[in-house]
């Protein structure tokens, strides 16, 4: 996958990563676990998730740090944001 | 209420969880055990059972759901779940109540175990000799679900 990395990044300072952990077909889609790059100020979810294939918003839950975020919320470089596919069940 | 989860990632033994599970005062103790299906709903041979899960998420759902047994009075629940790669034969999930009285521990465990059925945090994939498919409740499912409100009982 590529990465996102904000048009006129100042070039002294170094992004960090975020880590994005897929569940479900989706990690047998697009990968268990990949680390992207994102400028200081972060990105939104939206932006993020346009990123990838398969990410429909109606049915794959977004999750930063454990906690349901919306489109609009803004992921940080650090953050740990997981996609869940519709749930199985036990 | 005490409440008890585990998540295995190893095969556990039903028989052991039952022989170790009770309350103080209990008169009935209710218990259920899941067992993967060696077929597929549509006949086909299933080789493997795979249940994929997060490393907070599936936990705290194990425990939101546990605790909501509460509302029948119950003494203790315990809920085992695997998680990883099943044998067809092997358990997947064991749930048991205890309680003064049958009625609320059959009730718990009926009530858990509709709502592990759709709300547990879970994806599961059936893997077959040609090829995996991931399965998700169904109406039925669903349906049974809606049976528990979420203030239930009546």
């Amino acid at each position: 996958m590529g990465t996102l990395v904000a048009n006129g990044l100042d070039c002294c300072i170094m992004p960090t990563m975020a880590k994005i952990v897929f569940y479900g077909k989706l990690a047998d889609m697009i990968g268990r676990e990949i680390e992207i790059e994102l400028p200081p100020e972060g990105c939104t979810m939206a932006a993020l998730r346009a990123r990838f294939e398969g990410l429909d918003r109606a049915t794959v839950r977004a999750c930063v740090n454990d906690a349901t975020a919306s489109e609009d919320h803004v992921v940080m470089p650090s953050d740990r944001v997981d996609f869940l596919p519709p749930l199985s069940g036990g | 209420m005490r409440i008890e989860v585990r998540l295995p990632g190893e095969p556990f033994q039903p028989e052991h969880e039952l022989a170790s599970f009770s309350a103080d005062g209990a008169g009935a103790v209710v218990s259920f055990t899941g067992l993967a299906r060696p077929e597929t709903g549509d006949g086909a041979k299933v080789e493997r059972l795979h249940l994929d899960h997060h490393p907070r998420l599936t936990e705290k759902s194990l425990h939101d759901i546990a605790a909501s047994a509460e509302r029948f009075g119950v003494a203790a629940v315990r809920i085992v779940h695997r998680r990883g790669a099943i044998a067809p034969g092997e358990a997947i999930v064991f749930v048991a109540a205890a309680a003064r009285h049958r009625r609320a521990a059959f009730d718990a465990v009926d009530c858990l175990m509709d709502r592990l059925k759709t709300d547990a945090v879970f994806w599961k994939r059936e893997d077959g000799v040609d090829a995996a498919r991931w399965i998700e409740p169904t109406e039925a499912d669903r349906a049974d679900r809606a049976r528990w409100s979420d203030n239930c009982p009546d």
